[in-house]
């Protein structure tokens, strides 16, 4: 038997070793792709974020400080919780 | 027509109640509208929108039950109040910008932002995902770490505190009152860590854990349980110690009988 023949079962394990090898970080990477696709799935999205979009004042005195400055009324929204958080 | 017509402000009862943490003049004020809006019997709540003159008087109101019930009834009254007083629009007299935000931390902290939705919408608290903010001071991320050299499937095991405080906000939007105050209660919980992989110095160890939570909605004797299965990854540098991203997810979790998703990731401090 020459090594040529001995080689053979050795070469047609390689493409197994190989994948073997390299499967772990397949599936490392696969694993992060899928976490990270369930971070961004959770988190708000632009039109979620409408409330960012509003210019709000830091608490009633200031925004009545601001509306004799500006002469305009105040809109005040008084909440349980924390409603910039959504846990409200 | 809030930033071209008004001056917005928003605020919790809580922290305008005695022992609360707003300054004294605003509790004042706040105690004051409300009073003048009861005395003229003109309609107040908890969650309620009223319309003041800059001098803090009554224009109009609305309960927020009201105002979400449909499209048009917040914006009717915002354009009878604009109709009534003619002033013109304008810029917005503050800088729109993001309002949740994290807290002032130390800069070798490690600041955590947490989002979670349910799966069913609908309530006005539905609308959009709730968050909150995690810090973790050095003495507890550095716990998150091996004690040694890590190799991969080195496995350990997250200390109780630190992973009941990465644990104790999974749960989806829920009605809130006494925000402060801590309504989880974690009967049984679990989160290891497990090396996957090293790579020129970065270890990547992986998340797997379980969480029982009693979580009161309202009052916190409801008995409201959380069940979830976890799992995420942390990455950190081996040489320096320090980690370069946290990421906790919800494999699979349920609040009563809802289920809901929960993700949990670092945020570097420059990038808040």
């Amino acid at each position: 038997m020459g090594l040529s023949n001995l080689a053979a079962p050795l070469l047609l394990c390689l493409p197994f070793l190989v994948s073997a090898a390299n499967k772990p970080e397949v599936d490392e990477d696969k694993f992060i792709a899928w976490v990270q696709g369930r971070v961004q799935q959770a988190q708000p999205t632009k039109a979620e974020r409408k409330f960012d979009q509003v210019g709000w004042a830091k608490g009633i005195v200031d925004a009545e400080r601001l509306a004799k400055l500006h002469n305009r009324p105040v809109f005040l929204f008084t909440h349980d919780g924390r409603v910039n958080w959504g846990r409200c | 027509m809030l930033n071209r017509y008004f001056v917005p402000v928003y605020g919790s009862n809580e922290d305008v109640v005695a022992g609360g943490s707003a300054p004294a003049a605003e509790k004042a004020e706040r105690q004051r509208i409300y009073r003048t809006y009861l005395d003229r019997k003109l309609g107040v709540g908890d969650v309620h929108i009223y319309i003041l003159t800059a001098d803090g008087e009554p224009l109009d109101g609305m309960s927020v039950g009201e105002a979400t019930v449909n499209d048009t009834n917040l914006l009717n009254m915002l354009n009878r109040v604009v109709k009534k007083l003619g002033n013109a629009p304008g810029q917005p007299v503050v800088n729109p910008g993001p309002q949740s935000v994290a807290p002032a931390a130390a800069a070798d902290a490690l600041v955590l932002h947490l989002s979670a939705r349910g799966a069913a919408r609908g309530t006005s608290y539905r609308m959009f995902p709730a968050e909150n903010w995690i810090v973790l001071d050095k003495q507890e991320w550095m716990s998150l770490l091996p004690a040694g050299e890590a190799k991969v499937n080195d496995k350990w095991t997250v200390g109780k505190d630190v992973a009941s405080k990465m644990l104790i906000k999974f749960y989806p939007q829920t009605v809130e009152i006494t925000a402060g105050v801590e309504r989880g209660r974690i009967d049984r919980q679990e989160l290891t860590l497990t090396v996957t992989s090293l790579r020129e110095g970065i270890v990547r160890a992986r998340f797997d854990g379980t969480l029982h939570m009693k979580h009161g909605s309202v009052a916190q004797n409801e008995d409201f349980f959380v069940d979830a299965v976890v799992t995420g990854f942390l990455e950190f540098d081996s040489h320096t110690r320090t980690i370069r991203r946290l990421r906790l997810v919800t494999k699979k979790a349920t609040y009563r009988d809802e289920e809901f998703l929960a993700a949990l990731r670092s945020v570097p401090q420059a990038a808040q």
